[in-house]
């Protein structure tokens, strides 16, 4: 009944003036899009920076050799090499760890045919395709009986094939010198372009690590290891499996520092993303500001409609409704009004981040709790701006609104 | 039986700045069940405030109301629209219909407020529409009738709740003479043939003449009561 006699006279009341409903509900639909295509831009923005990231490798968690002190000298980080193969197969056992890779890197001249190069050449095991999400482009990534052999194979990346290799179709089955070592090439990668330090990531040399340990460093330790958890929710727990390892096989005593470090890309990936989140909600704030003004739009046209309308309350009291009736029918068509425009400037929004992402190429993405934001703050508005004119209608003496002219 | 309407020097006084207007000073009137009363008087005799008091748009100083027995005299605004919307049936000079709004819904509005539900409220009203012989004028916009289509279409509407009482404020000021005389004759109809009692408030003696009794009102006092003798029937 209450829906009866509210929700229909408001709408008929919408209908029959469609035109200023239309302009007074454009205030409110230019709020809801403005908030919905500023969140949009700063949600893609954080999205693809967090991507930009995580291509580094999913779930990447990243074992570094810690400070050692010699002679009261604190060495900084990388300073102690206690790092081995070891540690990793160690890791690769661990519950939730999905793949470990040693990392040997040194940068040396490199040479192929009439060029050189200088470039990074990094040790690493066949895994680690899989743990940077770096697939071959051409021929084959090194396997593990490639490490087993200790074989002398090279994985190249792009740009050191285009260094090396100018103006040939395949650089598979040639020959590249490392330290004066001939590698042959198995395979090249596929392009990664800058990471987000502006490196290029390209300008690499992959080999077995085992080669790079008995052929080219000469040592037993190794500079990184790489791990990768089988789940991003479980990383703070692999990476306190991976410190409670090595402590014991370290056999480390506190208080002694340990000699190594964990870290893991998505603590850097959040840190980023928090910072364009916070402008995100800055732009939306001020698009807020702009439904707020649009809400000022549904009162005043709302003042207008119960001064226009004073006989129709007058009757409408007259045979029966009581005064909250009254205040119901006008609050429910301010609330209407500026709900229905939410929803019509959602969907300006949505189209507006279309736009901005066909035409600007900007990426876009529309989160579905900003948009109930969005409607529901529209509602509110309605409710808090109509609600002046509605209680101004229900206080009306019947006798006067009927004689009014 | 319980007399419709019973006043008791009933006195209203508004203010008006500094100045006290009294525009009732006592007046006492009973109106029983199937009674057609006239009300006549000059402007400013208090016929209007009666009519106001006695419709419960509007509240007595002092003096006391009863309504089917009921004492009304000191409801608050919410109750006085409760017995308005089930026990009242208002016709206005300027019909106040709802603009854009067809004949029907109009007619439905009363019901609206009294709690029924939407199919049964179409069918009250298309009924008593057929009663008074405007079923066609049904779809019909307020614009789309003559005044006199329209008053009969407030008259549906004044009737569709099962009134005990019908107030009607010069029903007939905005009408030509042969449409009064047709919207009168239907009154004193529904009079005679329905037993509906009916309050009229009107300064024309010619229409005052349809009713049965005829009440004068100055200076906010009843100056005259008596049965019309020559009740006119159209």
């Amino acid at each position: 009944m209450i829906f009866d006699a509210t929700l229909r006279p408001a709408f008929t009341a919408l209908l029959r003036n469609k035109a200023r409903s239309m302009l007074t509900m454009l205030g409110i639909v230019i709020g809801v899009a403005a908030v919905i295509v500023t969140v949009a831009i700063g949600t893609g923005a954080r999205i693809s920076v967090q991507k930009s990231i995580a291509s580094l490798g999913s779930n990447l968690i990243v074992v570094q050799p810690g400070s050692i002190t010699q002679g009261g000298a604190r060495s900084g980080f990388g300073g102690a090499s206690t790092l081995t193969p070891a540690d990793g197969l160690a890791i690769a056992q661990l519950p939730g760890v999905a793949a470990v890779s040693p990392v040997v890197s040194l940068r040396t001249q490199v040479v192929a045919g009439g060029n050189n190069w200088q470039t990074f050449v990094s040790g690493v095991a066949p895994t680690y395709s899989y743990i940077r999400a770096w697939p071959v482009a051409s021929g084959r990534f090194f396997n593990q009986s490639d490490v087993q052999a200790i074989a002398k194979v090279a994985v190249l990346g792009q740009t050191v094939v285009t260094q090396l290799f100018p103006g040939q179709s395949s650089p598979i089955g040639a020959s590249v010198l490392i330290k004066g070592t001939p590698f042959t090439v198995i395979g090249t990668l596929s392009p990664l372009g800058q990471s987000a330090m502006g490196q290029d990531q390209d300008d690499v040399i992959l080999i077995p690590y085992s080669s790079a340990m008995e052929r080219l460093t000469g040592l037993k330790t190794v500079n990184s290891l790489m791990v990768s958890s089988a789940q991003a929710s479980q990383i703070d727990e692999v990476q306190s499996a991976i410190t409670a390892l090595l402590v014991r096989r370290h056999r480390i005593v506190p208080p002694e520092p340990n000699d190594f470090q964990v870290r893991n890309l998505q603590a850097i990936a959040q840190a980023a993303g928090s910072t364009a989140q916070v402008m995100e909600v800055l732009l939306a704030s001020v698009a807020a500001v702009s439904l707020i003004v649009g809400g000022i739009g549904v009162m005043n046209i709302m003042l207008v409609s119960v001064t226009e309308r004073t006989r129709e309350i007058g009757l409408r009291m007259a045979v029966g409704a009581p005064g909250r009736s009254i205040l119901q029918q006008f609050l429910t068509e301010a609330i209407a009004l500026s709900s229905v425009g939410g929803v019509i400037g959602v969907v300006v929004g949505a189209l507006g981040a279309l736009l901005v992402s066909v035409l600007a190429h900007w990426p876009t993405q529309i989160p579905l709790p900003w948009v109930a934001l969005a409607v529901g703050f529209a509602a509110l508005v309605g409710i808090f701006f109509g609600y002046y004119p509605a209680r101004k209608a229900a206080a009306l003496n019947p006798i006067e609104a009927l004689r009014f002219e | 039986m319980e007399p419709v309407v019973d006043v008791r020097g009933l006195r209203k006084i508004y203010t008006l700045g500094q100045e006290e207007i009294g525009a009732l000073a006592g007046v006492d009137l009973r109106i029983d069940a199937e009674e057609f009363v006239a009300v006549m008087g000059p402007s400013g005799s208090g016929k209007s405030t009666f009519m106001q008091i006695v419709g419960m748009l509007d509240s007595p100083s002092s003096g006391s109301y009863h309504f089917e027995g009921r004492d009304v005299s000191r409801l608050t605004a919410d109750e006085r629209a409760a017995i308005r919307s089930s026990r009242l049936g208002f016709v206005f000079q300027s019909y106040n219909l709802l603009a854009r709004t067809t004949a029907l819904e109009n007619v439905e509005l009363p019901l609206l407020y009294a709690t029924h539900p939407v199919r049964e409220r179409e069918q009250i009203a298309r009924a008593q529409m057929q009663l008074l012989g405007i079923e066609h004028l049904a779809k019909h916009f307020s614009n789309q009738m003559s005044g006199g289509q329209q008053q009969r279409v407030a008259i549906a509407r004044a009737l569709v709740n099962g009134p005990a009482l019908i107030l009607a404020d010069e029903p007939t000021g905005a009408l030509d003479t042969k449409t009064s005389d047709e919207v009168m004759a239907l009154f004193g109809e529904l009079n005679r043939e329905r037993g509906i009692t009916i309050l009229l408030v009107t300064h024309e003696a010619d229409i005052a003449a349809y009713a049965k009794r005829i009440v004068r009102f100055r200076d906010g006092l009843i100056i005259s009561d008596r049965i019309n003798d020559q009740q006119r029937a159209a």
